[in-house]
């Protein structure tokens, strides 16, 4: 879907139900109610034309409003800073979280799971290395490449012993995170 | 599988015409004569999708051909002491022949590896990648140039789904290619 400034912000949840990770960014949580993104911008104080292009820009990889964050350039660096104390708080220890009781719910051993939180591990260290320099927004490429590579672990290579609904969770988690971070590196790369 | 790759092994240069001409009626078939069994253990083995090979050279290097009898065919004029091994009757007629060279490659054709099975070089570049190894030292290690191993690399990434050193290096752990 597009997004419009026209359109209703619960359509775009209903479509896209990851966005609301993106959402809580701008502050805006469940229960938002039947208004249009421009009414929800309006009342919020956000610039709507940069909300458009961040929600486009997270729902479609080839959307082509890169300019826009450009032109927004301080809504983009605060959006960004907001995005990377998302990480840390929010989504990096989602994936730990589940990950962990994976592990320790796993009636047998399965060497695999440990060495792909191990991996895990290290993607973490690249987006805490990425994060840290802080004044240039530096985009995460090599952390979204590894996402891809832990993706494929999961959804090609698993084998063994494990909760299947909590591998999931993870899978989840870590295709959350991917996604987000995709979106983050696209940003960056429009500011450069 | 598009194009077969096919080996025919023989000291024998009739034989090895023989089945040449049997297999030039086959499409998206390319041959290749070894006389000698040695240039193929000697690490060549793993570009041919089939290897023709005559009785006595599968029998005197069976270690080699053994792990390695989904894609051999035996030239023989009797059914081999080792049945593991289809065989082409050499004392058949040229049609016979043909017919079970043709059956023969549409099997293999059907049920051809998976993409995502890694052949034994590329298992080899894997290992060494994952162990750290830049291109040029693979490259040094296996005797093959630095084009090829970044062939290799680029097939491994693709059947596999990972394209990180470090990626890749899990998946050689998980798969105990790397203690």
């Amino acid at each position: 879907m597009i997004v419009t400034k026209d359109t209703k912000l619960h359509d775009v949840v209903i479509s896209e139900p990851a966005i609301i990770a993106v959402l809580s960014r701008f502050d805006i949580t469940l229960g938002i109610g039947d208004n249009t993104v421009r009414r929800i911008c309006d009342e919020r104080g956000i610039n709507s034309s940069f909300f458009v292009a961040t929600l486009n820009a997270f729902i479609d990889d080839e959307y082509s409003g890169n300019d826009i964050f450009l032109a927004h350039k301080k809504e983009s660096e605060a959006f960004l800073h907001r995005t990377g104390n998302y990480y840390l708080r929010f989504l990096i220890p989602n994936v730990e979280q589940h990950f962990n009781l994976l592990i320790r719910r796993n009636t047998a051993v399965n060497s695999n799971l440990e060495l792909m939180r191990n991996f895990f591990g290290e993607v973490k260290t690249d987006i805490l290395a990425a994060l840290s320099c802080e004044s240039q927004f530096t985009p995460c490429n090599a952390v979204e490449e590894k996402l891809d590579d832990l993706i494929s672990m999961f959804v090609i290579h698993l084998s063994g012993n494990y909760d299947v609904n909590l591998c999931q969770a993870v899978l989840f988690a870590i295709i959350g995170l991917k996604k987000d971070i995709n979106l983050y590196n696209r940003i960056c790369k429009s500011l450069e | 599988m598009e194009k077969v790759n096919i080996a025919i092994v023989t000291s024998d240069t009739l034989s090895y015409l023989g089945v040449k001409k049997l297999l030039e009626d086959i499409p998206a078939v390319t041959v290749c004569h070894i006389a000698d069994a040695a240039g193929l253990i000697d690490g060549n083995a793993d570009r041919f999708d089939v290897i023709v090979a005559d009785a006595a050279v599968c029998m005197s290097h069976l270690q080699f051909f053994l792990p390695r009898r989904s894609k051999t065919l035996v030239i023989s004029d009797k059914p081999l002491v080792q049945p593991a091994f289809d065989f082409i009757n050499r004392t058949d007629s040229a049609q016979q022949l043909s017919e079970k060279l043709i059956d023969y490659i549409d099997k293999l054709r059907t049920t051809a590896s998976p993409q995502s099975e890694l052949s034994q070089r590329e298992i080899e570049v894997l290992t060494l990648v994952a162990s750290g190894k830049i291109n040029k030292e693979i490259a040094d290690a296996l005797q093959i140039s630095i084009n090829t191993v970044l062939t290799h690399r680029k097939n491994i990434s693709a059947k596999l789904g990972i394209k990180s050193v470090s990626g890749l290096s899990v998946y050689a752990m998980m798969n105990g290619y790397l203690k």
